[in-house]
């Protein structure tokens, strides 16, 4: 984190973290907005005030503290950079090595090292030219690589995964560029080093072949226009007639055409092969890189951020609150249901009762005498003072009323009046919280009180 | 200036928790048949973040003797200027007794300074009793408003609620109907509007809040809009593969991942509402195929199988290493002809991955064992039966009340969408049938979803 907010000044997301991003837009696809909102809210308020690309940047790494991409991105690079000296070496090595007593044919060095580069820079030069300059780079290999990572880490977001990345075509072409031309810089050099070993440790002839019907002058002239950015600061690196003449070599003959040369002078060719590599091969290598480089920086910095509707919703999870609701401490939950008492028999039939009756219920004395054979002695009041009398007491609550305290109040009143074993009968005029009232006089605690309903 | 807080107050279960669920979009709050499930007050803050708090929403126990409870206070009270000091007594003397403990505990809050937002269930009878609690209420001096919450069934529920009115409409302004059951957005913010009647100084941060909330609420039809067209793109390009051949194995795992898939974006949907009970609905069934929708996979490079691919890359890299290294002179000890056989392999290993989803595939089609593909749905009906049930079940989550204890039934319907003026729909139908949508196209795509989602932020 603490280099990411390092950072923060930088005006683009560089490619690492960008897939770093596009990976975890992936993984989060079938996440619930509510986590996602949560988990990136507190990495925005860690993140403090920034800009969108490095708010990005740091959030790719918040999310993927091992940098996994990025040491990837690192690896492969630096291996393209190894492989570029080893082979750029042993190609020079190659080359620069005496076959069977020969010297060294100037005219191979020349074709595989400064033609072949030159011909490969025309045609980088060629894919360069549309307007699109980067249009014509061949991604089809690095879209695979990229398409196969992708169905590893999401396999069902395969084709959202390839539509997200050519959004980051232009990126990754400079990307692509800039890598390859690492590797040819690095090549280049390997060359160099290996040719500067082999000149100053060891002893190497040199002449030029061809079958080819070539003229010496039109050979030297050939190699004169080859050296001519450098002739006029470094001479001694640009040949001369008399060296194209006196370096000719028959092939046939196995021995060089003039007989003048001499193994010193047959050693004058490795300046001007030196300076052909630096010049055709290190030099326009190391300007592409940084043009690669630079284009890569300006194609990241371009990447509109706030117009991708994913990288959009990341900043804006990031750094914006939504309204919500927070609630506090519930408090303790409900009693544990009470045990369920098997309800006592009723009283038999014929006996008189107390009938206790709260505004709004309309319970006749018929109802009461036809549900259970009793006789209404007297009405109450829920108000009114018990009377002890001989049979069940009845009450009768509003029957959408729930046992609150105010009904068990006048219960503990009728119970002292009436003694521990009387019946107390809740009685409902509608079933409908017939349930709720057996399970709240349960709680009471009585076992002579019970509720029953009509219908 | 501290936010405004309302103590939602009344008898026992009476539907003042459902009135707090509904206001706060919380479907987890405890909502208990049994009377006296809330013994605490319960503090539910509108925030934005960890700091801004606008306004508080304050569950409370129900009255359960406010008969008794007044009768005390009427006993102690002497004239109207002493009756709020009266009712700070009383919840002073009995705190902490066992006695009036709910009482005590929804009025500590109102003395306190909150407003009150007095909850009825308009179908019932209005008592005596209850008039001792609005009685009580008035004394303590504090703002406040009636919502009737009709609950209970009652066969004079409208005379009930008639004379409900007419006596709360005595001790509180204003008097709303507000089922707890069957509000929606639209209906939540009124009552927010309302509550800036309550107290001058309270219009600001509630005016603020019914703006954040809106803004809110029309984010969740973007992003629903994105998650719905999404997933219909998806499973209308939805190819399930499959080894196994036998019987229904392959359409069985393409049924199962398309309502698995479904069952996550609704999920997101209902998330976004917060929602935590899943709507139910009948099982997706898809619509016949009219056509093969079963099909051996064949797939071939330049005509060549995976093999054969694999056999000619790799000779001829070894040909092209094998040139190099002539002209190396032999230097390179081989190495070319084994760099350009390794490179010729992967090259057509690459090529034969482009048309395969996995290095398994490439090595069962390279061991020469076919594969199975089913899907995608080849019925132009499939693209709009996915979308039909994806916009009726974001119609039902949008609307449905945190407060209800159950959740929405769906009923899938049809709604000729296809033969509506709806062109980007049709385009992306269209498109979808024949490959992915680009980002533009998806774009568009979300547009369409969202224009139908209906925009209902008042």
């Amino acid at each position: 984190m603490e280099d990411g907010i390092a950072r923060m000044g930088r005006p683009f997301v560089d490619l690492p973290d960008l897939l770093a991003v596009e990976h975890q837009i992936l993984r989060d696809h079938a996440a619930l907005d509510s986590d996602l909102r949560e988990r990136d809210r507190r990495i925005g308020r860690r993140l403090g005030p920034a800009g969108d690309a490095a708010r990005l940047s740091a959030w790719a790494r918040e999310m993927n503290p091992s940098s996994g991409t990025r040491r990837a991105f690192r690896a492969a690079s630096f291996l393209l950079v190894l492989a570029g000296l080893v082979l750029g070496a042993g190609a020079s090595i190659g080359l620069l090595s005496l076959d069977a007593g020969r010297p060294i044919n100037v005219f191979h060095f020349l074709v595989w090292m400064v033609g072949l580069q030159i011909l490969l820079l025309v045609v980088l030069a060629l894919l360069l030219l549309p307007p699109r300059l980067t249009r014509w780079i061949p991604l089809d290999f690095c879209h695979d690589v990229l398409r196969r990572v992708l169905v590893r880490i999401a396999p069902e977001e395969t084709g959202r995964a390839q539509a997200r990345l050519a959004r980051l075509e232009p990126a990754i072409r400079w990307a692509l560029l800039a890598r390859t031309q690492a590797f040819g810089v690095a090549f280049n050099l390997g060359v160099l080093t290996a040719a500067l070993l082999l000149v100053t440790f060891s002893d190497r002839q040199f002449c030029w072949s061809t079958t080819l019907q070539l003229k010496n002058a039109f050979f030297h002239g050939l190699v004169d226009a080859v050296a001519t950015p450098w002739k006029a600061l470094l001479p001694a690196a640009a040949p001369t007639p008399e060296l194209v003449d006196l370096t000719r070599y028959s092939t046939t003959d196995g021995a060089y055409l003039h007989p003048g040369a001499g193994p010193k002078l047959a050693g004058g060719w490795w300046p001007f092969l030196l300076m052909a590599v630096a010049v055709y091969g290190l030099l326009p290598r190391t300007l592409v890189l940084a043009v690669a480089a630079r284009g890569l920086r300006v194609a990241l910095t371009r990447l509109p951020l706030r117009d991708d509707a994913e990288y959009s919703r990341i900043l804006e999870r990031l750094e914006t609150d939504l309204p919500g609701f927070a609630a506090g401490p519930a408090g303790p939950g409900p009693d544990a249901p009470a045990a369920a008492l098997p309800p006592g028999p009723l009283p038999g039939r014929g006996l008189s009762c107390s009938l206790v009756i709260w505004e709004g219920v309309d319970v006749p004395d018929s109802a009461i005498e036809t549900r259970f054979g009793w006789r209404v002695g007297r009405r109450f009041k829920p108000g009114d003072p018990p009377a002890v009398g001989e049979g069940p007491v009845v009450l009768a609550p509003p029957p959408w009323e729930d046992p609150t305290t105010s009904y068990r109040r006048v219960v503990r009143a009728w119970r002292e009046a009436v003694g521990p074993d009387r019946l107390i009968l809740v009685f409902l005029a509608h079933p409908g919280r017939r349930a709720i009232w057996d399970q709240v006089l349960r709680r009471w605690g009585d076992p002579s009180l019970r509720v029953e309903a009509a219908g | 200036m501290s936010a405004p807080e309302f103590v939602v107050v009344g008898h026992v279960n009476k539907g003042k928790s459902t009135i707090v669920s509904t206001l706060t979009e919380n479907d987890t709050l405890r909502i208990d048949p049994l009377p006296g499930t809330t013994k605490e007050v319960q503090r539910i803050e509108a925030r934005l973040g960890s700091d801004r708090v606008y306004f508080s929403v304050l569950d409370t126990p129900g009255f359960q003797d406010a008969p008794a409870a007044f009768a005390w206070m009427q006993a102690r009270s002497k004239s109207a200027a002493d009756r709020p000091g009266v009712v700070a007594d009383f919840v002073r003397t009995h705190r902490g007794s066992g006695e009036f403990a709910d009482e005590c505990a929804l009025l500590q809050p109102v003395l306190d300074g909150a407003s009150i937002l007095y909850v009825a269930d308009g179908n019932v009878p209005f008592l005596g009793d209850y008039e001792a609690e609005l009685e009580i209420l008035r004394w303590t001096g504090a703002a406040g408003m009636a919502l009737l919450n009709p609950i209970q069934e009652h066969p004079d529920a409208a005379r009930n609620t008639a004379r409900w009115k007419t006596a709360l409409e005595q001790y509180f302004k204003p008097v709303l109907d507000f089922n707890g059951h069957e509000v929606g957005f639209r209906e939540r913010l009124e009552l927010l509007a309302t509550f800036r009647q309550l107290r001058p100084d309270w219009k600001a941060p509630l005016d603020e809040a019914i703006e954040a909330f809106r803004a809110d609420w029309e984010r969740r039809r973007r992003r629903s809009a994105e998650l719905i067209a999404d997933f219909t793109a998806w499973a209308a390009r939805f190819a399930q593969e499959s080894d196994d051949a036998v019987a229904d194995a392959p359409a069985r795992k393409y049924q199962e991942e398309l309502r698995s898939r479904e069952a996550r974006a609704r999920r997101q949907v209902e998330d976004l509402y917060r929602h935590h009970r899943g709507a139910s609905e009948a099982e997706l069934v898809l619509p016949p195929a009219e056509g093969d929708i079963f099909a051996e996979q064949t797939w071939k490079v330049f005509g060549l199988s995976p093999g054969k691919l694999l056999l000619a890359g790799t000779t001829s890299g070894a040909v092209a290493g094998g040139w190099v290294d002539a002209h190396l002179g032999g230097a390179s000890m081989g190495t070319g002809i084994a760099v350009g056989a390794l490179g010729g392999g992967v090259w057509a290993l690459l090529q034969s991955a482009k048309r395969l989803p996995s290095l398994r595939r490439i090595a069962r089609s390279v061991l020469g064992k076919k594969t199975w593909s089913y899907g995608p749905h080849p019925n132009p009906q499939f693209f709009w039966l996915l979308l039909d049930r994806a916009l009726e079940h974001h119609r039902r989550i949008r609307s449905w009340s945190h407060g209800r204890q159950d959740a929405p039934v769906l009923q899938s319907v049809l709604r000729g969408l296809e033969s509506r003026d709806t062109g980007p729909l049709r385009t992306a139908a269209a498109l979808l049938r024949k490959r992915d949508l680009s980002p533009a196209e998806r774009e568009s795509f979300v547009k369409a979803v969202h224009a139908l989602l209906g925009g209902d932020a008042a």
